[in-house]
């Protein structure tokens, strides 16, 4: 009978201690709603490459299936560029070419990933592993994945949660920093807005024309930018519809079944369950905390010299975390006065932010060596 | 722990260019998108 139990007396407690963390990571997606597309397959993972002698990842000479979709679709960065030409091909860039200074606002709410970068040196991180856990200020996880890929750190499993995580909770995080950054009287500044129309020729060159500028400039950025512009371009051309809808709904919905249950496969408990993973998850939300920040101290500062004031709210935007930052500036914009519409403006910043993200990305594998 | 403040003061320098750089970058494409905005107006 000894071969029914062997393997349960290989047990231990870390093991446990990751099936409750995969258990508390499904648990909120599926109570609170927050990020379920990812954090759903993440915390099933957990617990399945937390198993004793888990077959689902490599034991030994046996190669485990998590491994090999990790070393084909992860460790080559190709999964999150794949994600790239879905989530490029569902976003509308209209409000931003509409009002393009908005763009100013997703740069300046990049601060969080380089004073993140610096905190996470201060604490002992070399400059390659404290890049990859700057990059959760970048909340996208796309780039986060493929910055610590690049980086190679061995800390992506807690990279992907911190992402996620806080993703999901900009709509608690954000309004406390921006409340905090901000007086009553800023809040209630109103923003007319004024439609206008963009050509169907911009819409076009667009995607085409951020593509040569970023990677002129940032040729670390081009993969990046360049499959998320190439999505987009499939949307906006108006001649493949059908790719444009597959990149959307199927390719995304695809990549992100493998993507969250393959970086579970970085979840295992001896690569968990450390100080660093608490240090990281601290460190991401300080990220998010320093992005608002700069994206609303940047409209402060305009604010001094503009004669058409900003609502510095729509700054904390450029936190890129599309599209939910706009709806929560939105949300805190109609509470403070419900005739204030912030909705197109700060949906501008937010794709805005987008842009920056992925582009400050580039940057920084540009900058710094792997 | 140890904090690594040598490089941590190393790292102040990539905090200073890459928001110089991201900046930068915006700007010249919130420039550019203007451009396209009058050229091709409808």
């Amino acid at each position: 009978m000894e071969y029914l139990y062997e393997n349960i007396l290989l047990l231990d407690w870390k093991m446990v201690v990751m099936w409750a963390i995969g258990g508390l990571l499904i648990y909120l997606a599926i109570k609170k709603d927050m990020e379920p597309s990812l954090l759903l397959p993440m915390g099933f993972g957990a617990i399945l490459v937390n198993l004793p002698m888990s077959g689902a990842v490599t034991q030994g000479a046996e190669e485990g299936v998590l491994d090999v979709l990790y070393n084909a679709g992860i460790a080559n960065e190709l999964f999150p560029l794949l994600l790239f030409i879905g989530i490029g091909a569902m976003i509308d860039f209209g409000p931003l070419l509409q009002n393009p200074k908005l763009l100013v606002f997703g740069g300046a709410a990049q601060l969080g990933i380089f004073l993140t970068l610096s905190l996470a040196c201060l604490f002992g991180f070399d400059l390659q592993d404290a890049a990859s856990i700057g990059i959760i200020g970048a909340a996208d996880g796309p780039t986060a994945i493929f910055v610590s890929q690049w980086y190679g750190s061995s800390y992506t499993g807690a990279i992907m949660v911190a992402a996620y995580s806080y993703m999901a909770l900009v709509p608690l995080v954000q309004p406390v920093v921006i409340r905090a950054l901000t007086t009553k009287k800023e809040r209630l500044i109103r923003m007319p807005y004024q439609p206008a129309n963009v050509s169907r020729t911009t819409r076009i060159l667009f995607p085409i024309l951020v593509t040569i500028v970023a990677g002129l400039i940032v040729p670390r950025s081009v993969a990046l930018v360049g499959f998320l512009m190439f999505g987009n371009l499939l949307r906006e051309c108006g001649v493949l519809n059908s790719l444009s809808e597959t990149a959307q709904n199927v390719l995304a919905n695809l990549i992100t079944i493998f993507l969250g249950i393959t970086i579970a496969s970085r979840m295992q408990a001896e690569q968990f369950l450390s100080p660093d993973t608490l240090l990281i998850l601290a460190l991401g939300l300080l990220a998010f905390v320093f992005d608002t920040a700069g994206g609303v101290l940047c409209a402060k500062i305009i604010n001094l010299f503009a004669r058409n004031k900003v609502n510095p709210m729509i700054g904390a935007c450029g936190i890129s975390a599309f599209p939910m930052s706009s709806r929560v500036v939105h949300k805190m914009g109609l509470k403070e006065d419900p005739q204030n519409f912030l909705l197109m403006h700060a949906a501008g910043v937010n794709v805005g932010g987008q842009i920056a993200s992925v582009i400050a990305g580039g940057l920084l594998l540009n900058l710094i060596a792997r | 722990m140890m904090l690594n403040t040598a490089l941590f003061l190393e790292s102040l320098a990539y905090l200073g260019k890459g928001m110089l750089g991201i900046l930068i970058v915006m700007l010249l494409l919130a420039g550019c998108i203007a451009l396209l905005n009058r050229i091709f107006h409808e």
